[in-house]
């Protein structure tokens, strides 16, 4: 007895209101329908490397994503290894990275291939190229996370360092 | 027999219910057609002008017009909040509710002179305000005081960068015919 009182009380909420949860879904589903929680075409275009490496500026592009880095370490450097992927459930691929030169690379055979010199103070025009997966779609938000493995050129045995950064931005 | 007697009584009910309701529930109906009608239930009027490119170019809302013309159909201040010196190279202007309607986006490129963008690219210094205009064929046909909402499209690169990193850029405006 006692559990049907309380189930006719639940019964009753939801008959009572049932019409204002339904309006409110009916208006989230119409805001939704506008466009109004899509912020990606709003929200600003970004690059962030670390200090070391300024990002000058980037573009993604249906196919390719480029980058312009500024060496900013203070030293000459060598650059042994660049990669690119995102978060997406089908990541971002690559298959060829292009370097000023101009210089191509098959990305997945970088390590122990790549060993390019980059000056102190020089800008670095980075180019990913035949890309694709990661929601590479024109129009399209997405984030693209870069990882750039280096060593100093004037240490002889090159320790390896690794520096990451990331963009999102529109598919151009 | 007692279940056809009990199913009995509950459609008498609902019907009893429907034809004393019924006049209610047609007059809810005129109403809500005549208020359709007037143009009640349509609050585009009564939203406010708006003028969103995100924060890289800010847009002053006092500072948009749209008129029923041809000519100067559109006209916005836009300041660069980039900062850095950018070349325009594209811009477009669409109206997705007025499909008829054909934009032609100009920039000021001497005061008071209004072109096409330069091939070469639009510079627009960071820090200053130019003023995007539209000539759309089709303007003069725009009702005056209805709302209208522009989509526009803008392709940069920054200077210092070069061609190779040209973006585009989106933005809205909605305001009122004058």
């Amino acid at each position: 007895m006692r559990k049907n009182i309380k189930s006719q009380a639940s019964l009753e909420f939801l008959t009572t209101y049932a019409w204002a949860f339904l309006v409110i879904m009916i208006t989230i589903g119409a805001l939704y329908y506008f466009g109004v929680f899509d912020f990606s075409k709003i929200l600003p275009q970004r690059c962030f490397f670390s200090s070391q490496f300024e990002c000058l500026d980037f573009v993604i592009l249906e196919n390719e994503v480029r980058v312009k880095l500024y060496n900013n370490i203070g030293e000459d450097i060598r650059i042994k290894n660049f990669q690119i992927t995102n978060d997406a459930s089908n990541p971002l691929d690559c298959e060829t990275l292009q370097l000023p030169g101009p210089l191509e690379y098959s990305i997945p055979d970088l390590p122990g291939l790549l060993d390019y010199e980059w000056g102190y103070g020089t800008d670095l025009n980075v180019s990913f190229k035949d890309c694709s997966e990661g929601g590479l779609s024109i129009g399209e938000r997405i984030e693209a996370k870069i990882s750039m493995v280096f060593c100093s050129s004037a240490t002889p045995s090159c320790p390896e360092h690794t520096t990451s950064g990331k963009m999102a931005s529109i598919v151009n | 027999m007692k279940s056809k007697i009990q199913f009995s009584k509950k459609s008498q009910a609902a019907l009893e219910f429907l034809t004393t309701y019924a006049w209610a529930f047609l007059l809810i109906l005129i109403m809500v057609g005549a208020l359709a009608y007037l143009g009640v239930l349509s609050p585009t009027k009564l939203l406010p002008d708006r003028c969103n490119f995100g924060s890289e170019i800010s847009c002053n809302k006092d500072k948009m017009v749209v008129n029923n013309l041809d000519d100067f159909t559109l006209n916005i201040t836009l300041k660069n909040n980039f900062g850095s010196t950018v070349k325009i190279t594209d811009a477009t202007t669409i109206v997705s509710d007025i499909t008829t309607l054909t934009c032609t986006p100009q920039v000021e490129t001497t005061p008071g002179v209004y072109g096409d963008i330069p091939a070469a690219g639009y510079d627009w210094v960071t820090g200053n305000e130019i003023i995007l205009s539209a000539d759309c064929v089709g303007g003069a046909a725009l009702i005056e005081d209805e709302k209208i909402k522009f989509d526009l499209e803008v392709s940069y690169y920054s200077q210092s960068a070069g061609a190779g990193y040209t973006k585009k850029i989106f933005g809205e405006v909605m305001t009122s015919i004058q």
